[in-house]
């Protein structure tokens, strides 16, 4: 009975035991892709029907693009995958290397309950090397969840331009996929050379991470950032600026600015502490804090005799960031910014002409001239936002970039060098690094930064690793260390959990670098522009209508990859050849009327919609030195197409890039919408129809006239849009203009107002879609990407408001109202 | 034929398990030790060095996996103290008692009798190392009082004796401080560390005795005998404290003659938390009882009429505050110590410090400007 009850056991605990070790191989996972500029959440259920399942990515030469394969866990067994590839070839047997494909497993942080937009969750965010993760055994897909795979193919500059295919195979213990990958390397190179300027600070607490203080650990990240083009704000870890420190600054300074992905190398500054007052305001107050002005003169005098001997123009890349007047509203130091930049700009001054009469300095390789200039172009970045009050003081703003949304705000930085950064604020539709938000937001920063001409950007901490002031147990847990804001002070990981040399990096890294490759192309696009005299502003404005409207972005992935195929082709058009090339420009494209520029190289066709340019009745040209510049103009109502498809041939390959004319044309005049507004929320403002020969502005048809009245309360006087015409905006609208007429300087502000879930503490939540300034005269006011907003959040859109700010008694004459189909 | 049945079925059970269980080796971790108790056996990274704080400047800490260096087991970890090059503070980092993470909390010291632990010191001289207590939970707070060993080429047994004197309900961590070897521009030394024990206490009472307070002196700053029994907080901010050279205290006009305690507060900066406190720590009725006033010596770069001192017994019960005008003159400043609610909670068990507390605050010059603060204390004395 004993040995009965024995072999029971024993078929019992084997078969058990076969039962449980067998689990493992019932694991099953799904697989789907998705572009690189996209989330995927570990624990949320997609929907993947739809989804691709192969890879597409297309890239310039000497960029890198990534993409983004998922693993779905079907069941509650977790898994462990593997993934692999061979060669990419091309149809005429070129061939990409798998050398140059990295693959990252991503890790994720939770997202716990936040105020604002977004699903709670697991996000992804570090991403490891995925031989790393093979290491430590973290290349699995836990049980029911996602395991995203960061895929990032870097394009070499010697790569031959064509389509190359190949698949990856991804194996789990019960599935094999072969995922097909397909990779357009594009006939144009990004510039070794990165040109957007940028201060990402990275000493804050990477020791603590890494427990390791040593300089070499510090330049690991600095190394980092550069993999990424992003420059360090501090170089050396430790100095008191003594001669031996500024020497020792001097060498690595030198170092970094031979690296041409270093945009920018920070001036040091010695902090001093004084009691001495200045006057500010009439008011005499401590400076209490100023930089030493000799220690300054030793730094620029260094950097100029290590420039001319090497070559290398430091100097150049050379930018100012004194701490000590940073955010000067905030921190009440308004009188030391004064006092900092004006002597700084003397030192400016006095070493410019030091280096000139400095006869010492050698001149074979660099001129003192040059050098002498670049001191004079040292940029003195202040950040916080404009003020009245600094008017006429030597700095060079960096707000936020919720700081450049309008025209209007954009105008009062135009005297001065661009930066913007963000910390904190702005939250989204504003560009942010939130680990919360969408990645097209960071992407997008450097289209709106090339459009608006802000040539830095200023990180205040890439490596606070502590969370709440105190440092965590693991690196890896949170994703609000600070600040109220998931990802903030942080685009790094500690690397030491893994043996890493250097940090673990990021999504959002990825997306900054992505996006400053992008603002390469457009920089070098707007230089050869200049070359020929053109105008790229309005290529670059017709490029980012489709994608963010001020300093909010707005639109979709789709969409956004379709702009960027754009870009390339307007790269390749103008870049890719000495003998061929065609720049369409100056670009024109407002109520009915489209009217652009295309200068096209000696022996470079150009066709429009198919047909040869010289054969089209809308077109005129004119004969240049080195080519042709036709000239189009077209009446878009009368007009048979809605798209206009420039074509030319560049080394033997057809090049077309297509302009949207913004779909069916909708007129609304003052008879349309006499009864499309109603005042909203008691705002003293009048309108009436009146006829356009009352008012002597028009002849012939209605204009309603909005009317201002005292208001104590408010200067700003809105009406809102009725449910008819709203629901005629939300419905298929992809672009609305409005035609003003005023007399004088008015102040206008477009919003929507949505439903439900968009008040705090009782007050409506305004999404700001345009804002800017009516001048003297006839006014078109363009909304562009109407399409992508979301008319569905907050339970909808309820009321789209017009509102204006001007004096008492304005009129505003609104002549028509223009919707675009899509 | 019955044991080899049970022997094979428990294999098979064992096999099973070992096959489908969690491939992560989690460390299960007593609720409650007893004898002697391997905390840190330093053979994986997370439970053992990413949980660590290193000082700023320290140097470096990584897992070693040269045989050479591991008293047990496969791997130890790699000490390479630095220092700032700048200043002659000394690294130090800090091996906690507790863990969230991984779910342990030794912080109750009272039934601990010492810490031991190996330590291999690659190099032909001798490296001094000082071990001592953190005593808050945000490792903000050090004892002073340490013990300093000699580490010989070589493996080292050491055993740091716990004070007895000292409050040791909430011991968060483990501090080992170095020379500072980057000011001096020597290169750093190897050390290793291994085997990292908490040693429960036996039936034998072996404890160091309570330092007495003698003539009324709390702390008398250059008395280092004094002073060893005091905790300064300076872990991981902006701020450090630090002795001062007699330059920098001849600026300072006064009849007040000696050393003096240095801190450097940086502009204060929303969110980040400064809060420098020169405290004893101690039960306060065993050294106190008699006494009715505190008084203490005080100094600071800039004027200043904030409230900024208090005698606090711990950060977040009663503070009594005072409030001066503090100028590059020695002030002696004294706070009734016999105020009722002080009296109340001293008696309560949670308290354990007694000291000057500076608050995290702007610091502002007489122009009104937010500042940079220099603070100098000079002797902390109980009087009658």
């Amino acid at each position: 009975m004993k040995k009965f009850t024995s072999l029971i056991l024993l078929f019992v605990i084997t078969f058990c035991g076969i039962f449980v070790s067998c689990k493992d191989k019932s694991a099953k996972v799904s697989l789907w892709t998705i572009d690189a500029t996209q989330k995927i959440l570990q624990d949320y259920e997609y929907d993947t029907s739809a989804m691709s399942t192969s890879v597409s990515v297309s890239g310039a030469k000497n960029e890198y693009e990534g993409w983004q394969i998922i693993l779905s866990s079907i069941g509650n067994v977790s898994s462990s995958y593997t993934i692999t590839t061979n060669n990419l070839i091309a149809e005429d047997g070129s061939v990409y290397s798998k050398n140059n494909i990295s693959l990252f497993h991503q890790l994720y942080l939770e997202v716990s309950p936040n105020e604002y937009y977004v699903e709670d969750g697991y996000y992804p965010d570090p991403i490891l090397p995925m031989e790393t993760a093979i290491e430590y055994n973290e290349n699995i897909i836990q049980a029911g969840k996602n395991q995203g795979i960061y895929v990032e193919f870097y394009i070499p500059l010697e790569q031959k331009t064509g389509v190359y295919t190949g698949s990856f195979k991804v194996k789990t213990a019960e599935n094999e996929f072969i995922v097909p990958i397909k990779l357009q390397v594009w006939d144009y190179s990004v510039s070794e050379k990165t040109t957007a300027k940028s201060l990402f600070l990275t000493r804050t607490d990477y020791w603590n991470g890494e427990k390791d203080t040593t300089q070499e650990k510090y330049q690991a990240y600095i190394d980092t950032l550069l993999e990424y083009r992003l420059s360090a704000n501090d170089l050396l870890l430790e100095t008191n600026h003594n001669d031996a420190c500024i020497e020792e600054f001097t060498e690595l300074a030198y170092e970094y600015a031979s690296n041409e992905r270093c945009s920018t190398i920070s001036l040091p500054f010695k902090v001093v502490y004084t009691s001495q007052k200045y006057v500010y305001n009439g008011e005499e107050l401590s400076l209490g804090m100023i930089f030493d002005e000799e220690v300054c003169r030793k730094y620029i005098r260094a950097l100029a005799k290590k420039s001319a001997e090497t070559g290398v123009n430091i100097l150049e890349k050379c930018v100012s960031y004194f701490t000590i007047i940073d955010e000067p509203q905030l921190n009440k130091t308004m009188h030391r910014v004064k006092y900092v930049s004006e002597r700084f700009a003397v030192i400016k001054e006095e070493m410019y002409s030091e280096i000139l009469s400095n006869t010492s300095l050698v001149e074979d390789k660099i001129s003192r001239q040059e050098l002498a200039n670049s001191v004079k172009k040292i940029s003195n970045i202040v950040t916080g936002y404009y003020d009245k009050d600094l008017d006429g003081v030597p700095i060079d703003y960096c707000p936020n970039p919720s700081e450049y949304h309008t025209q209007g705000m954009r105008d009062v930085f135009s005297d001065n060098e661009k930066w913007w950064y963000c910390c904190i604020y702005p939250n989204n539709p504003y560009p942010t690094y939130h680990i919360d938000d969408h990645l097209l937001g960071t992407r997008l920063l450097y289209w709106m930064a090339a459009e608006y001409n802000v040539v830095g950007n200023l990180n205040w901490s890439v490596s606070m690793y502590n969370v709440g002031g105190e440092q965590p147990e693991d690196y890896y847990k949170y994703a609000m260390h600070n600040w109220g804001r998931n990802g903030e002070g942080f685009l790094f990981y500690p690397g030491a959990k893994y043996n890493l040399d250097g940090p673990v990096a990021s999504l959002r890294l990825q997306a900054y670098r992505d996006g400053i490759e992008e603002y390469e192309m457009m920089q070098a696009l707007k230089t050869k522009y200049a070359e020929y005299g053109l105008d790229f502003q309005s290529i670059l404005s017709y490029l980012g209508s489709s994608l963010y409207s001020g300093t909010r972005w707005a639109t979709t992935e789709n969409t956004f990859y379709n702009t960027r195929e754009n870009l390339a082709t307007i790269c390749e058009m103008a870049l890719s050849s000495s003998d061929e090339a065609m720049m369409l420009s100056d670009m024109i494209n407002e109520g009915r009327n489209f009217k652009c520029k295309v200068f096209a190289l000696n022996n470079t066709s150009v066709k429009i919609n198919g047909e040869d340019i010289n054969n089209l009745s809308f077109v005129t040209k004119q004969q240049v030195a080195n080519g042709t510049i036709y000239e189009v103009k077209i009446d878009k109502a009368t007009f048979s197409s809605r798209t206009l498809t420039f074509s030319t041939s560049i080394k033997g390959q057809t090049k077309s890039i297509v302009v949207d004319l913004g779909g069916e044309l909708t007129l609304y005049n003052a008879s349309d919408f006499e009864n499309a507004f109603e005042i909203y929320n008691d705002s003293k403002i009048t309108f009436e129809k009146v006829t356009a020969e009352s008012t002597g502005y028009y002849d012939a048809g209605n204009l309603i006239k909005f009317t201002l009245s005292e208001d104590e309360f408010s200067d700003k006087y809105s009406v809102s849009m009725t449910a008819g015409f709203l629901s005629e905006l939300s419905k298929n609208c992809k672009e609305m203009q409005l035609v003003f007429y005023v007399d004088t300087q008015v102040d206008y502000e477009i919003s929507f107002l949505y439903e439900k879930g968009s008040t705090v503490a009782g007050r409506p939540i305004f999404n700001l879609i345009s804002a800017g300034r009516l001048n003297s005269g006839e006014n078109t006011v363009k909304i562009s990407n109407l399409d992508s907003y979301n008319w569905t959040k907050y339970q909808g859109v309820s009321k789209v408001l017009l509102s204006f700010k001007a004096p008492d008694g304005t009129s505003i004459y609104l002549k028509e109202i223009i919707l675009s189909g899509g | 034929m019955k044991k080899f049945l049970i022997i094979f079925l428990v294999s098979i059970l064992l096999l099973n398990t070992v096959a489908c269980g969690d491939k992560k080796s989690t460390t299960q971790y007593p609720d409650k030790i007893s004898g002697e108790y391997t905390l840190y056996d330093y053979e994986n990274y997370g439970s053992n060095i990413e949980i660590l704080r290193v000082s700023e400047y320290f140097g470096r800490l990584v897992k070693n996996d040269d045989l050479t260096y591991v008293k047990k087991g496969k791997s130890s970890l790699k000490i390479n103290p630095m220092g700032s090059k700048l200043t002659t503070k000394k690294p130090y980092f800090i091996i906690p008692t507790t863990s969230e993470r991984f779910n342990f909390s030794y912080q109750d010291f009272s039934q601990i009798y010492s810490v031991k632990c190996s330590i291999f010191n690659a190099e032909d001289y001798e490296v001094p190392v000082s071990i001592g207590m953190a005593l808050s939970a945000d490792y903000s707070s050090l004892s002073a009082y340490f013990e300093t060993f000699k580490l010989k080429n070589g493996w080292n047994e050491i055993e740091y004796v716990i004070w007895n004197g000292a409050q040791l309900k909430n011991i968060s961590g483990i501090y080992l401080r170095f020379n500072n070897y980057a000011c001096n521009g020597q290169s750093s030394p190897n050390i290793y560390l291994d085997e990292f024990k908490l040693v429960q206490k036996d039936n034998l009472n072996r404890f160091v005795e309570n330092q007495p307070v003698v003539d009324g002196e709390l702390c008398k700053i250059q008395d280092f005998n004094s002073l060893q029994y005091f905790s300064i907080a300076g872990y991981g901010k902006n701020y450090q404290a630090e002795w001062v050279s007699n330059e920098d205290l001849q600026r300072i006009s006064g009849d007040y003659q000696g050393k003096a305690i240095k801190f450097t507060m940086p502009i204060y900066i929303f969110g980040l938390l400064l809060q420098p406190r020169i405290s004893r720590d101690m039960f306060l009725d065993s050294v106190a009882e008699g006494y009715s006033k505190l008084s203490f010596y005080v100094a600071a770069e800039v004027e200043n009429d904030k409230d900024i001192f208090l005698i606090s017994e711990s950060t977040t019960a009663y503070q009594g505050s005072t409030t001066k005008l503090l100028k590059l003159t020695w002030r002696k400043i004294t706070i009734d110590i016999t105020d009722e609610n002080l009296y109340t909670l001293y008696k309560d068990e949670g308290i354990r410090l007694i000291g000057l507390y500076m608050m995290q605050t702007d610091w502002y010059d007489v122009g009104g400007n937010r500042t940079t603060m220099h603070v100098y204390v000079g002797d902390i004395m109980l009087e009658k």
